[in-house]
């Protein structure tokens, strides 16, 4: 009976969570460009990702 | 007589084999397996198979976007050679270049330098494929990355290898001319994100509260014992809670905006609703009995934020395009210094009394003398007169004019806000400000109902009150809530965000979502000339000879000499002529307004030199060219009809005249007809000549017009027929379409700006709308599109209309239960926005004209002589 009590704030506590990640992502701009990534990710063919392997042209971190 | 008419492109239309836009007849090559429009294609695509990369040509076909974009943002290869010595300038490479905290893996010594420039022309899939392969093309770019939406293409370099400057003319090589990144715009941003994140609290919110209401309804009917309905009750209740203290403060914000300026909006019974809602709620919690509406007042707060979100992100984007069309004051100099050196300044640095330099094609900075060199300007934008003036030693040049032909020195006079593009750019600040509230109809409607939905809400309670406190309190709220006008506060946005989003991709960018109410209705519409109604630019109209051979000698010559000079008559008559044979010359000497030079003739038997002529009808008399009385005559009827007459001359005696002008561009005479018969009444205001203008207004179909207008005349005008329709208690409202400078006085004070394609940025900023496909069509296309966005719009209003009868009629029968109104509220929601979804607003349409044929629209070549009804010229 009890566990009830127990068992829907724990899931109110997931829920934040998730809620909390989602402000995150927005706050930190992954949301901003929604037109570009969708087209790269169907290019990014071999010679591209044989390019970014050559270790002296390795790109930094953007951050 | 054979006077000809103009160009012959009814032939079929070679595409360039690079950028799919027709390839002027001039340039075509006979057997050559690929065919390019201009030189920059040419080199785009010699670069784009030099570095094996022409698996851009099969990503461009496959992706439908670029299909469609096209027309929005056309290829601005054709602007010609832009200078990019500005990449070289220590001061922009310190703002748009930085050195990164991170160097490179193998090498620790080396640094990594990052560089953030926008581009212009990007619209698809393929072109980030091509710009981010910038690494394969140039040694020490180590990545590029570019983002669509912004244009921003940022790339990572070793500074020891490649400069600035190399990556930039390698952007331009391929088509995508790079302009200094200005920053982004942090402020747009942070509103889209704080939307976004409101959206998703708002809908986090709403999810839970609806689940922990199953239990509670499932519990009212089978039974649930007293600690675990609280635990629910006070679990739904802080939810809510936070629902709308943080989502939810926009509609209080919106309400108190509202009631102080003396209006009633749609945020005012809504946030009453929503806030009786939750302190009765709230009251019923801590008390432990009575009904709550949480659920409801969740997915209110959720829903009417979708339709809200959804409406500003679309027209964001359209303000964004929209600013990713102009830059036209040009941001850098060359200050000559006091040793004679040319420097390369921001042009915000320069003051009266400066030396500049201005190279040929290059945009002018300030305003000012000239003290050396003659050249010609290109000023349409300011003046709306499409043909060049002629700049020499002691004239004044104007700031954001375009210099094409020679470089020249300036002594500025006024610089930044003292020039007159200036003095343009604040009178239409002044003008938007200015502009008088119109009250929209949605907005009578809203709050005529808002009105009925409180008065409603009041009654209910005060019949209630002294039956039942408490079931008056429930139904009072019950009413607010499940009154909620959807069909305003969701369908309403909806169907505009949707519409705006279609009519982007049919490359009309609409800012500003209330101006599509005024075109839904029969208006004034102002329509400018140059530009809007004609190409903007110069073409052959009338080509008269007296016998063929003649004619067949003076195309000759055209082809022979006009290749030496670069100016706007000299490539309208090239493109004439198109290609042929040509003649050997030499000592050729150009004037300001034609050219002389010698020619080898090749006769029957022998070889003889002789004096070739082409230039204006003024040079031709200095230059003692005799005019047979045929042409003579004809120079007569060109001048008569507004053309500018190009004397083509061998040994002093004149062999042809062309007749230069700036033609209507095709399909124009069927969409105004169009437009008129949707009962708008159409009316021409432009900077050029009366004479001109009357020309065009009379091919037209004899519209009413007024020519010889500054700016400043054009925004009177426009205000004294508002004026005048106030007046008269007409409700038509004026509209104004224009694409230059000269018009963004003009456009900001109307009730509607629409900027036409290839606007310059003041008429941009000074209109809510942008029509990104040339020629008056676009306007056909929006205004029909702004009828049916309307129609669809009063459908959802009535069935939101019919749901809150059936709501009201059960509140003052007592009869709503929360249970219901969780029923109802999102039924109405559900089914407006379905109609707002599937209703047909902007429609591609099969192409109108069904032959680009210019020749349907070129002069008769009889001699007008019906002048237009009304001609007034200010």
């Amino acid at each position: 009976m009890s566990v009830l009590m127990l068992v829907i704030p724990l899931a109110f506590l997931l829920a934040a969570a998730f809620l909390l990640g989602f402000v995150w992502a927005v706050r930190n701009g992954q949301y901003d460009d929604l037109q570009t990534p969708p087209s790269r990710m169907a290019l990014e063919d071999d010679d591209t990702l044989a390019l970014t392997r050559t270790p002296s042209d390795q790109p930094p971190q953007q951050r | 007589m054979t006077a000809l008419p103009a160009a012959s492109s009814a032939q079929s239309q070679v595409l360039c084999s690079h950028c799919s836009l027709p390839v002027p007849p001039g340039l075509i090559e006979q057997d050559a397996p690929e065919q390019f429009c201009c030189h920059g294609c040419k080199t785009a695509a010699a670069v784009i198979r030099q570095y094996n990369l022409g698996k851009f040509y099969t990503l461009r076909n496959q992706d439908p976007l670029a299909q469609q974009a096209r027309p929005v943002i056309t290829p601005q290869t054709r602007r010609g050679s832009q200078s990019l010595d500005f990449l070289d300038s220590p001061d922009v490479i310190a703002r748009c270049v930085r050195v990164m905290p991170r160097a490179s893996s193998t090498d620790p010594a080396a640094t990594t330098h990052r560089a953030s420039l926008l581009v212009d022309g990007v619209h698809c899939a393929a072109c980030v494929w091509l710009i981010e392969q910038l690494p394969k093309m140039l040694q020490g770019v180590l990545s590029s990355r570019l983002d669509l939406s912004t244009g921003r293409v940022t790339t990572f370099f070793d500074p020891s290898r490649i400069t600035l400057r190399a990556m930039g003319e390698q952007l331009a090589t391929l088509g995508y001319p790079p302009q200094l990144d200005q920053g982004e715009d942090l402020a747009g941003k942070l509103l889209s994100r704080r939307d976004l994140v409101d959206l998703g609290v708002a809908g986090a919110c709403a999810g839970n509260v609806m689940l922990l209401f199953f239990a509670l309804y499932a519990g009212a009917f089978e039974g649930m014992s007293d600690e675990h309905a609280a635990l629910l009750r006070w679990s739904s209740f802080l939810i809510t809670l936070v629902a709308i203290l943080w989502p939810g403060r926009v509609f209080f914000r919106g309400a108190w905006t509202a009631l102080r300026s003396g209006l009633i909006t749609l945020d005012v019974p809504l946030s009453l609703g929503l806030g009786l809602g939750l302190l009765w709620g709230g009251y019923n919690t801590i008390t432990g009995s009575g009904e709550l509406f949480f659920d409801s007042l969740a997915a209110l707060v959720f829903a009417l934020l979708i339709g809200r979100t959804v409406q500003r992100s679309q027209q964001r984007m359209a303000g964004d395009m929209m600013s990713r069309q102009h830059r036209r004051i040009p941001q850098h100099a060359w200050k000559i210094s006091p040793t004679g050196e040319p420097q390369l300044i921001q042009s915000s640095l320069l003051k009266p009394g400066d030396l500049v330099e201005v190279r040929s094609g290059d945009l002018i900075p300030a305003d000012g003398i000239i003290l050396s060199g003659s050249s010609h300007a290109d000023q349409s934008f300011l003046t709306g007169e499409s043909r060049p003036i002629s700049l020499k030693v002691g004239h004044q040049a104007l700031a954001g004019s375009l210099n094409l032909t020679a470089p020249l020195r300036l002594h500025i006079t006024a610089a930044g806000q003292g020039t007159q593009i200036a003095a343009v750019l604040s009178l239409v600040d002044r003008a938007l400000h200015n502009r008088p509230n119109i009250l929209h109809l949605t907005d009578k409607l809203a709050t005529l109902f808002l009105l009925l939905v409180l008065a409603t809400a009041i009654i209910i309670f005060v019949v209630w009150w002294p039956l039942d406190p408490a079931r008056a309190i429930m139904l009072t709220v019950a009413l607010l809530v499940a009154n909620c006008p959807c069909g305003l506060g969701l369908a309403t946005p909806m169907v505009m965000a949707v519409s705006l989003g279609r009519a982007a991709k049919q490359g009309i960018l609409i800012r500003r979502a209330d101006v599509v109410e005024l075109l839904a209705k029969p208006a004034h519409i102002y329509l400018d000339k140059t530009g809007t109604l004609t190409q903007g630019s110069l073409a052959v109209e009338s080509f008269f000879t007296t016998s063929t051979p003649r004619r067949e000698l003076a195309l000759t010559l055209i082809r022979s000499l006009e290749t030496s000079v670069n100016h706007p008559a000299a490539a309208a008559l090239l493109t004439f002529a198109q290609s042929g044979p040509t003649l050997p010359t030499s000592s050729i000497t150009t004037a300001s307004q034609g050219l002389t030079a010698a020619v080898s003739l090749t006769g029957d038997t022998t070889q003889h030199t002789s004096q070739a002529f082409i230039g204006s009808l003024a040079l031709a008399h200095q230059s003692s060219i005799t005019l047979p009385p045929p042409l003579s005559l004809e120079t007569g009827r060109l001048l008569a009809a507004g053309l500018s007459p190009v004397i083509i001359a061998l040994d002093h005696t004149a062999i042809a005249i062309a007749g230069l002008g700036d033609p209507i561009r095709p399909g124009t005479r069927d969409a105004l007809t169009r437009l008129m018969a949707q009962g708008h009444t159409l009316e021409i205001l432009s900077g050029d000549h009366p004479q001109v203008v009357q020309r065009v207004a009379h091919q037209l179909g004899n519209i009413p017009f007024q020519g010889g207008l500054t700016p400043q005349q054009k925004a009177i005008i426009v205000q004294a027929k508002q004026a005048e329709l106030l007046a008269a208690h007409n409700t038509r409202k004026v509209l104004m379409v224009g694409d230059g400078v000269n018009d963004a006085p003009a456009l900001a004070r109307a009730d509607v700006g629409i900027a036409a394609h290839g606007g310059a940025e003041a008429s941009l900023k000074a209109a809510p709308i942008y029509l990104g496909t040339p020629g008056l069509e676009a306007l056909l296309d929006l205004t029909s599109g702004s009828r049916r966005v309307m129609h669809a719009i009063h459908i959802t209003i009535a069935i939101s209309l019919i749901y809150n009868v059936i709501v009201a009629g059960l509140c003052i029968a007592g009869l709503v239960t929360p249970l219901w109104a969780a029923i109802i509220m999102p039924a109405s929601s559900l089914s407006v926005t379905g109609i707002a979804l599937i209703a047909r607003t902007f429609i591609k349409r099969p192409s109108i004209t069904s032959s680009p044929n210019p020749i349907s629209e070129s002069p008769s070549p009889t001699p007008t002589s019906t002048p237009a009804p009304i001609g007034a010229s200010a």
